[in-house]
């Protein structure tokens, strides 16, 4: 692949409650980040979804055809949509696709009334003690306020979304926001080494950027509005009310594809005003499978 | 770019029961022998993808948080592939574009399986269907291969007996297979005798329940230990299929019966890889087949003989371990199917038969390539894969 | 509700299995094109979506087309005859299924370019004929009062086999 990866178009659809129509939602944000790329569906050769059967009800991805999928050369990745958009990203590196789709939903509202992830704890140890996702990530929002108390307090909100991205190579878009760089860093369930800050594994993810960014926007996502800011302060001027921090994924909620709608908050925000982003995605009880993302250029 | 290898390799005995594991035991377990494998130091890797369909039969949902602590590469998961059957294979898939763009060296790609902690797999494989359409009807794994296999029947003049002697054959490579979950030959009036399913599928036609466990380490070549021969993925081809089956079985569009889908993935895998003749060009080949019938539309599919003569080329030796081209060597599915394991099985299998390090399974390879695939719901979506030394 | 609670084996007093449950409620909420055609259930028609410019007929209706992603149309009445594509006789008791032995079949109804799941009844097949169901005509016929569910209808062969 020439020049580098960016992305082509966006779209995004986020409420409160659009469960009833998440199909139609999903289809139209595909349509919309297609158009928006200037590219047909005939244009893609590769789809990744990011989606939980969970919550959908049904298995993601013997139901890609939602997403424009059939044909194209599939990858259903739903641990995160940083995970994805990395996915995304060496799909065209390695030349394994020229244009990729990248898609991703969830009707967390439903959470609202049952919060069914008491399911997703360790069954021998966690589970009997009470382990829930949401009693894990306010454990690490209480640590994290005793030796921080500025920050934020903890809280989450679930909505129902769907977001589409389209991917390719920069050359011939001067214009486009582009995929500078990627990083990860994970730990276990709880974390090895018993510290359970934020901000050490978004260090360790941008470690070996090529290129560290200078006073970049910020959209971070993560298991709430705590360990989110806490996250940020990788960036002096990412503070909570400062013009650098975007909406976070915590204010809308919808499963491990949420924080593709802030990659989305920032490439409309770049694609106006230029200059760096850096996605910050948190996935996990407490946040624990990070992926940053660096997002550089859109309009001089 | 940076062409991906294989450089080490491990799988676990199929078992329909693994009582003395969690699935933390396994993953931690199959990740280190894999490693182990490769010569390389478990501290030197820079990602881990796990192989990771539905977990009903854990009864843990996004069971991809469990057990990961300390494992080889923990540091930096790149991901959860969920794919259904074709998870392992989209996996390494997936491992090797990191390779290959050269944003990781060594990527760990690991599955296990637990198939026994619940008391059916009804209610794992119900979120396959249409709530609407499709559970109004005994639409299931085994009623939805009868189907192809009827219509196959149909349109070839196939008997039930023809139909059963891939199984018959798979059954006898199995008992070569250490690692199979069935290591008993059975012939072709056994498998026409088993309790019928649903017609013309009887029981030994069907891939049996499996736990498991496999682990690949993908990496540059020249990063492994020395002293085999290289084996990189040569190309890769995928083809999303439709959700409704009904779509895909009328004149025209039938490729739920034709297997044309797989078809269109396999080309697009010999176009990277560079086969224009996969009956010369392919030494060998690791065919994921959950019941008898998907195989014989695999392989015609994958141009490896003419549409129809699957079943009576089998049973007249062709494809069998000592023929030009033999399929499924180690008994595939047909003798064990962990579901989140089977598609890195497939590589598996194909590796050690390049390496030349398949035991009493090995195979004299024609061509140093190997073709691999691997299936999502029924006969829905492909993957297919060339390996090559 | 899921809960988890440890156990011992009655006999060791060896700790060695934990129950526990997967309860998540799902609330299915069909397509538009999907409630019409229940609707036409009720009223004893089966209908399909046209797809927008291709002339395609899908059974059961769906908002877009899978294949090629375009939108469909207002829905349009097929069958109630059509061809069966292929079947399988279940002889297996599974959760959702009735009484073995029982027909499946999928029917491409005329009209439509798909074809649809469904039982077959009132043919009693001689072994060794089954095949013979593939290319078979046959017809839906509905229960007395349709409550607009798939289960509304079934096939019955134009003429034996």
């Amino acid at each position: 692949m020439k020049g580098e990866v960016a992305i082509l178009g966006a779209a995004a659809r986020v409420g409160a409650s659009v469960a009833a129509d998440l199909e139609s939602e999903v289809r139209s944000v595909v349509l919309d980040s297609l158009a928006s790329s200037k590219l047909d569906l005939d244009d893609i050769d590769a789809v990744v979804t990011v989606a939980s059967d969970t919550l959908d009800g049904v298995m993601v991805p013997i139901r890609a055809e939602v997403a424009g999928a059939f044909g194209k050369m599939p990858l259903n990745i739903p641990s995160s949509a940083g995970h994805a958009l990395a996915a995304a990203v060496v799909l065209l590196e390695s030349g394994q696709a020229r244009h990729v789709l990248l898609a991703g939903w969830g009707a967390a509202s439903k959470l609202a009334h049952h919060d069914s992830r008491s399911i997703q704890a360790d069954p021998f140890h966690d589970r009997p003690a009470g382990a829930v996702p949401a009693q894990v990530a306010a454990l690490q929002a209480s640590e994290l306020l005793d030796e921080f108390p500025d920050l934020p307090p903890h809280g989450i909100t679930f909505a129902d979304g769907a977001v589409a991205l389209v991917l390719g190579s920069s050359e011939g878009h001067d214009a486009a926001v582009r995929i500078a760089d990627a990083g990860t860093s994970s730990r276990g369930y709880y974390p090895e080494d018993d510290k359970v800050d934020p901000l050490r594994w978004v260090n360790e993810a941008m470690a070996k950027w090529r290129q560290q960014p200078a006073k970049p926007q910020v959209a971070v996502s993560g298991p709430g509005r705590t360990a989110e800011a806490r996250a940020a302060t990788a960036f002096t001027d990412a503070t909570p009310s400062g013009p650098a921090l975007l909406p976070s994924g915590s204010e809308a909620w919808f499963g491990p594809a949420t924080a593709l709608f802030q990659a989305f908050q920032l490439h409309q925000q770049l694609s106006r005003t230029g200059g760096e982003g850096v996605l910050i995605d948190m996935a996990g009880p407490m946040g624990q499978h990070v992926t940053c993302v660096r997002l550089a250029g859109g309009a001089a | 770019m940076t062409v991906p290898c294989v450089l080490g390799v491990a799988q676990f005995p199929m078992r329909t029961r693994l009582p003395d594991y969690t699935y933390a035991d396994l993953l931690g377990r199959i990740a280190y022998q894999a490693v182990e494998d490769s010569g390389v130091d478990p501290g030197d890797l820079d990602g881990l993808i796990l192989s990771l369909p539905p977990t009903t039969t854990l009864g843990v949902d996004e069971a991809q948080y469990w057990g990961l602590a300390h494992l080889p590469g923990s540091r930096h998961v790149l991901g959860r592939v969920h794919a259904a059957a074709a998870s392992g294979l989209q996996a390494f898939r997936l491992a090797c574009a990191w390779v290959s763009a050269g944003r990781a060296r060594r990527v760990l790609v690991v599955g296990a399986d637990l198939a026994d902690e619940v008391a059916n797999l009804a209610g794992a494989l119900g979120q396959l269907h249409d709530p609407f359409t499709e559970r109004q009807v005994v639409r299931n794994a085994i009623t939805s291969a009868a189907v192809q296999a009827s219509a196959y029947m149909a349109a070839h003049k196939v008997t039930s007996l023809e139909l059963a002697s891939v199984v018959v054959k798979n059954r006898g490579n199995g008992v070569r297979n250490q690692y199979a979950q069935l290591r008993q030959a059975v012939t072709g009036q056994e498998v026409a005798d088993s309790p019928l399913l649903s017609w013309p599928i009887r029981r030994l036609d069907c891939a049996p329940r499996s736990s498991g466990a496999a682990a690949i380490l993908v990496g540059a070549e020249g990063t492994g230990r020395g002293g085999r021969r290289t084996v990189r993925a040569a190309g890769f081809g995928a083809f999303a299929g439709a959700r409704m089956i009904g779509s895909r079985m009328v004149p025209g569009a039938q490729s739920y019966l034709d297997g044309a889908d797989l078809a269109a993935a396999a080309a697009q895998a010999y176009a990277v890889a560079g086969i224009r003749d996969p009956r010369t060009e392919i030494g060998c080949a690791e065919l994921y087949a959950a019941f008898g019938i998907i195989e014989l539309l695999s392989i015609e599919a994958l141009g490896l003989c003419p549409k129809g003569e699957a079943a009576r080329r089998i049973a007249d030796g062709e494809f069998h371990a000592d023929a030009a081209l033999p399929v499924n060597p180690s008994g595939g599915a047909t003798c064990g199917n962990p579901l989140a394991s089977t598609g890195l099985i497939r590589v598996i299998e194909a590796t050690l038969q390049l390496w030349g390090e398949a035991g009493e399974k090995q195979v004299e390879l024609r061509q140093p390539t190997v073709l691999v695939t691997a299936i999502a719901g029924a006969f829905q979506s492909h993957e297919v894969g060339v390996l090559a030394a | 509700m899921n809960k988890t609670t440890a156990g011992h084996d009655a006999e060791s007093g060896d700790f060695n299995f934990v129950e526990g449950e997967w309860e998540v409620h799902q609330r299915y909420v069909p397509s538009r094109a999907l409630v019409e055609f229940f609707g036409g259930l009720k009223r004893k028609e089966i209908l399909g979506s046209p797809v927008e410019g291709t002339g395609r007929i899908i059974v059961p209706p769906q908002d877009f087309c899978e294949l090629s992603y375009r939108p469909t149309g207002p829905l349009v009445p097929v069958g109630p005859g059509g061809t069966i594509r292929s079947f399988t006789i279940v002889h297996s008791r599974f959760a959702n299924g009735p009484p073995p032995p029982v027909t499946m079949v999928f029917v491409q109804f005329d009209g439509a370019d798909t074809a649809s799941p469904g039982y077959l009844q009132g043919t009693a097949l001689q072994p060794g004929t089954e095949l013979e169901l593939i290319g078979a005509r046959c017809r839906a016929v509905f229960v007395d009062a349709p409550q607009g569910d798939w289960r509304d209808f079934w096939f019955e062969l134009e003429t034996e086999v």
